[in-house]
């Protein structure tokens, strides 16, 4: 059995992960804040306006996603510089990405529960989860704790979801030579759009979404998102480390 | 307690950088990898370190293979040219990181050396000139403390003067705490004094490994008036002849006793450099 230096791997990418996550939320709450102040200083209490704002979901899906792509090279060189292995490696990374994802979570409860505890009082806006904003488009009369669970368990999903693809195409691109980079470059894109645009076309007219069963869209979300990063431990496993 | 490699051929697309190589590095001695550019030094540290993998053969350290061991990897670390710090990532900052990785870094040792070779700890890594980049890993190498230490081009754009400052603290580092170390380079005749085991290494291919003074023992230099040297030559074996006015020299292979020279003749051993060239470029390899 081959001992493996985890702790200590984990402890670097963790730290970076809390550094990481700590000038995000900073921002998000900044940018919340600031909103919700214009809103409040220029708006009349009893403006006939009805606005949702939900940046947050967003801005941290592209934020793990961003954090699969970037922690990746940059951990995996430090790794090796210091004698980590890749097994080890890797599963630190997928820790961190835990790590990030709950965090993140976790960050979004909290603003949102600041930002509604600021707009208390004041209708014209109303900061709600992403996940009902899609699903609830029309709201819903209470917020129970099932519901509850249900915005965090979409919340998860999602961000891990982003965490594995930023993974799986860091380290694509990685490992693939300049014409395949290339070549994957323009039909990662095109693949997607000509699959949105198929899906959409046959979906025309049903938005809003109705609600869904949870369960099986956090399994869903889960199992894409491990499916990537199963395919990123084969990109991995055998990779040379490149210096920059 | 060693470093042992064993068939070892890595292969680039169609270029074999090594070929069936096979080395045993012996614990605690210093030892320098030779080779001129190209040869496959640096192919060899990446293997050993396990930044890339080899299209056969096996590394194995202290008995146990080095493929995503981190107890091996753990036990080694690698100077090399090629930068694997993040670009924001400081110097005072890559010494701490060094502190999670190795429970022997030693920080203030670390600092120590920072401050003899005037390295800016709050300066970005990237941002550093190539010396100072070079300082700074030769610093996490000094401080480490790992068993074995791979040195490829230490000296990589230092001026004369840190490369001097450098090899008297590598000598009091291993008199302090003994590591094996590798060490490649191209200023052979400045890391000579250092050097106890050598490997020469061509296209590939190991030439010799050898303790360093018994490589030196297998050539010698006779100078002497060309016409006696002309007599002397018939029955040894001439590696390779120089004339200048009336005198010339001559490398011959083996030993000869001051005492069985004619008068006037001088013979000089060679050093670890002149060997070095003779041997690869002198055509004694082919």
């Amino acid at each position: 059995m081959k001992d493996i230096n985890i702790k200590a791997m984990f402890t670097y990418q963790g730290t970076s992960m809390v550094k990481a996550f700590a000038i995000f939320w900073a921002v998000l709450f900044i940018v919340t804040t600031g909103i919700i102040l214009m809103v409040r200083v220029f708006l009349p209490e009893d403006a006939i306006t009805n606005s949702q704002f939900s940046i947050y979901e967003m801005a941290a899906f592209i934020m793990a996603l961003v954090s699969g792509i970037v922690a990746l090279r940059e951990d995996l060189r430090i790794a090796v510089q210091h004698g980590v292995g890749r097994p080890t490696f890797y599963l630190s990374h997928l820790l961190s990405a835990l790590f990030l994802v709950g965090m993140l979570t976790i960050g979004g409860v909290i603003l949102l529960y600041l930002g509604t505890w600021f707009l208390t009082g004041f209708d014209a806006l109303t900061i709600k989860p992403l996940y009902q904003s899609i699903f609830y488009y029309q709201g819903v009369p209470k917020i129970t704790v099932g519901l509850f669970l249900e915005n965090r368990l979409f919340d998860f999903g999602l961000y891990f979801l982003g965490f594995g693809l930023g993974t799986f195409l860091s380290l694509l691109f990685y490992r693939l030579n300049k014409p395949w980079t290339i070549v994957v470059a323009i039909a990662l894109p095109l693949a997607f759009i000509v699959t949105l645009s198929h899906t959409s076309s046959g979906n025309a007219g049903k938005m809003p979404l109705s609600p869904p069963e949870m369960g099986p869209v956090f399994l869903w979300m889960m199992l894409v998102s491990l499916f990537f990063l199963a395919v990123s431990w084969l990109l991995l496993r055998r990779a040379p480390v490149k210096p920059l | 307690m060693s470093i042992e490699i064993e068939n070892i051929t890595k292969c680039f697309g169609k270029t074999t950088a090594l070929n069936q190589v096979n080395l045993t590095f012996e614990k605690g001695k210093i030892c320098g990898l030779l080779g001129n550019n190209g040869a496959g030094k640096t192919t060899l540290f990446r293997l050993i370190a396990n930044h890339i993998f080899p299209s056969e053969g096996t590394i194995r350290v202290d008995g146990e293979e080095v493929w995503d061991n981190d107890r091996v990897l753990g036990k080694m670390f690698l100077v090399s040219e090629g930068n694997l710090y993040p670009e924001s990532m400081k110097v005072k900052d890559g010494f701490r990181s060094a502190g999670i990785f190795y429970p022997g870094f030693d920080l203030e040792n670390a600092n120590r050396l920072a401050e003899l070779f005037h390295l800016p700890l709050k300066k970005k890594i990237a941002g550093l000139s190539t010396g100072y980049k070079t300082i700074y890993k030769l610093v996490l190498g000094l401080s480490v403390n790992t068993p074995y230490l791979l040195l490829d081009e230490p000296v990589l754009g230092l001026d004369a003067s840190h490369r001097e400052l450098f090899y008297k603290l590598l000598i009091e580092k291993i008199a302090e705490s003994p590591c094996t170390v590798l060490l490649s380079t191209h200023l052979i005749q400045e890391a000579a004094p250092l050097v106890e085991q050598t490997i020469i290494i061509e296209e590939g291919k190991i030439l010799r490994n050898r303790p360093k003074d018994d490589l030196l023992e297998e050539y010698c230099l006779i100078t002497g008036p060309s016409s006696k040297l002309e007599e002397w030559l018939p029955g040894k074996k001439i590696v390779k002849k120089a004339s200048l006015g009336g005198l010339a020299s001559v490398y011959i292979e083996g030993t000869v006793e001051e005492a069985d020279l004619p008068q006037g003749f001088t013979k000089e051993k060679l050093s670890l450099q002149e060997y070095f060239i003779l041997l690869t470029n002198g055509g004694i390899a082919s």
